[in-house]
């Protein structure tokens, strides 16, 4: 019987070459990875896709076209509203809905609305994303944005930049830690809610042709600044003031010098106005007639600023 | 019950189980003879209805030949009356429709399932073509399981799906495949005109 030797068995494993592992062990057969799930049964496939949390079923949605339609054909139509929370990492977005829960990439993002047919959808945002990107996505999905809801602080001239960039829209926002801030834009009009005392200057700065504020007096609007005629020369065309309390427009007129106009006339919207005061910008470029009026629950003061080279006001 | 234990059993065996229960006689396309009892076909809905529409007696299941179940391979269908025969008498569950299906797999169903994915496959074939609620439930969630934690590349290999591209070239191919024969089928035809002949048949 011939002696094993080391030498012996290498010869045997690398048939005298080195660093050769040839077949020469007895190997088993390539056990297959994978199931061709797209080879069973539809009914098979749905049965096995409906096992796959939202997570894995998003994740299958990115392979292709094929797969996408099958994912979307099994997820229930039912909802309604998504919310989109955009993370502090700037390319991570979490989505959830009244059952689903996906958290991923922002590149991700069209899939997934895709999936649901685009619904309804709510944006969280944290400032540490850069508003531009939330302007695309308003932009590019303005028929799903109706709330935007900022979790924390916003620097203000950007938050006007944001809404002044997607005018014409028609969404909510609401800046949560500043207890009940608020805005609703629709095509032509801002009505801005319980207005932070810091956001105040920025007003004059949306090109909105109304622009409704609720809940604010008019001295915490630096009101008797406009009286003196420095009101903006911008697009807006009617500020709705709604006062928090009742305020005497009167006197405040009556300190700043301006006379009333106790002549009644007819307002389109609001009816017979008796009592209005007229205003005009430093430069001659505008006029305004201010009114109070009250309907069943709020007192409001009504300012329409009109061009004075295209309109004589209502006297 | 272990799976070792379910009284599925080989006619060659000689292990017939001596009750007064009506057991069914099955074979399947490689002709492998199995013994399935009528509660354990109740599992599947596909058996159920055949073997009432039969209206086999207790003679007939004896003299008459197996019923052949041809898409089905022994090795399988083994697997599929030892989960019928472990199941017997369970109530089948009926569907809420929920995304995603809330299943759990018992411990008998993932030792019976600890197979090669080869294997899987047939197994969730023959549910669906049986019509076996439950089995067709824990086997899609298995291979359901294989997809936790993957990524898409990863979950490509997992159930071998192809991308947008291969799509694409599967479908030019098997247009080009079939071209060819339409185009033969055409030439004949012209052929059968040119000699005089009405019909193409």
């Amino acid at each position: 019987m011939p002696k094993l030797s080391l030498k012996s068995i290498r010869k045997w494993l690398f048939n005298g070459k080195k660093h050769e592992s040839k077949a020469i062990l007895p190997c088993s057969p390539p056990v297959p990875t994978g199931i061709p799930i797209l080879s069973l049964s539809c009914f098979s496939q749905l049965e096995i896709l409906r096992n796959l949390d939202f997570f894995e079923l998003v994740q299958l949605s990115l392979l292709s076209a094929k797969s996408r339609a099958v994912v979307k054909s099994i997820l229930p139509k039912s909802h309604k509203i998504m919310t989109i929370n955009f993370g502090r990492s700037s390319n991570t977005i979490s989505v959830s809905t009244n059952q689903h829960i996906y958290m991923g990439s922002y590149e991700h993002v069209d899939q997934v609305l895709d999936l649901f047919d685009y619904p309804e959808t709510v944006l969280s945002i944290g400032t540490d994303r850069k508003l531009n990107t939330i302007t695309e996505f308003i932009e590019k999905y303005k028929d799903c944005v109706r709330l935007i809801y900022f979790t924390t602080p916003v620097f203000y001239p950007d938050l006007v930049e944001l809404v002044n960039s997607v005018k014409g829209l028609e969404f909510s926002m609401i800046i949560e830690v500043h207890g009940e801030f608020s805005f609703i834009c629709t095509e032509f009009e801002i009505q801005i809610n319980n207005p932070h005392p810091f956001f105040i200057p920025h007003i004059w700065r949306l090109n909105f042709s109304i622009v409704k504020i609720n809940d604010v007096n008019l001295s915490f609007l630096n009101f008797a600044d406009w009286i003196y005629g420095r009101f903006p020369s911008g697009e807006l065309k009617q500020l709705i003031v709604g006062l928090e309390f009742p305020e005497d427009l009167d006197i405040m007129m009556s300190d700043a010098g301006v006379t009333v106009n106790n002549e009644e006339w007819e307002h389109p919207v609001y009816g017979p106005i008796d009592k209005s005061y007229r205003i005009r910008r430093a430069d001659n470029t505008k006029e305004a007639i201010l009114f109070e009026y009250c309907d069943d629950f709020h007192e409001m003061v009504v300012m329409e600023i009109e061009s004075c080279v295209h309109r004589s006001l209502i006297f | 019950m272990s799976v070792e234990n379910a009284p599925v059993v080989d006619v060659d065996e000689a292990a017939i189980p001596v009750e007064k229960k009506m057991y069914y006689r099955f074979e399947s396309n490689d002709k492998k003879e199995f013994r399935v009892s009528e509660l354990a076909i109740q599992q599947s809905e596909t058996l159920n209805r055949l073997v009432e529409a039969m209206g086999y007696t207790s003679e007939d299941v004896e003299n008459k030949p197996a019923i052949a179940i041809e898409n089905i391979d022994g090795k399988t269908l083994k697997l599929v009356f030892q989960w019928c025969e472990h199941h017997k008498g369970e109530a089948i569950p009926v569907d809420d429709g929920s995304v995603p299906k809330i299943v759990e797999i018992p411990e008998f169903d993932a030792k019976l399932m600890d197979i090669d994915n080869g294997l899987l496959f047939k197994l969730i074939w023959a549910a669906d073509y049986l019509n076996i609620v439950q089995l067709l439930n824990v086997s899609c969630k298995k291979v359901a399981n294989m997809a936790q934690g993957k990524t898409p590349a990863q979950l490509r290999r997992v159930y071998l799906l192809p991308s947008d591209e291969e799509d694409e070239a599967a479908k030019r191919a098997a247009q080009e495949a079939q071209d060819p024969r339409a185009r033969e089928v055409e030439e004949e035809f012209e052929e059968r005109k040119r000699q005089g002949g009405n019909s193409f048949f």
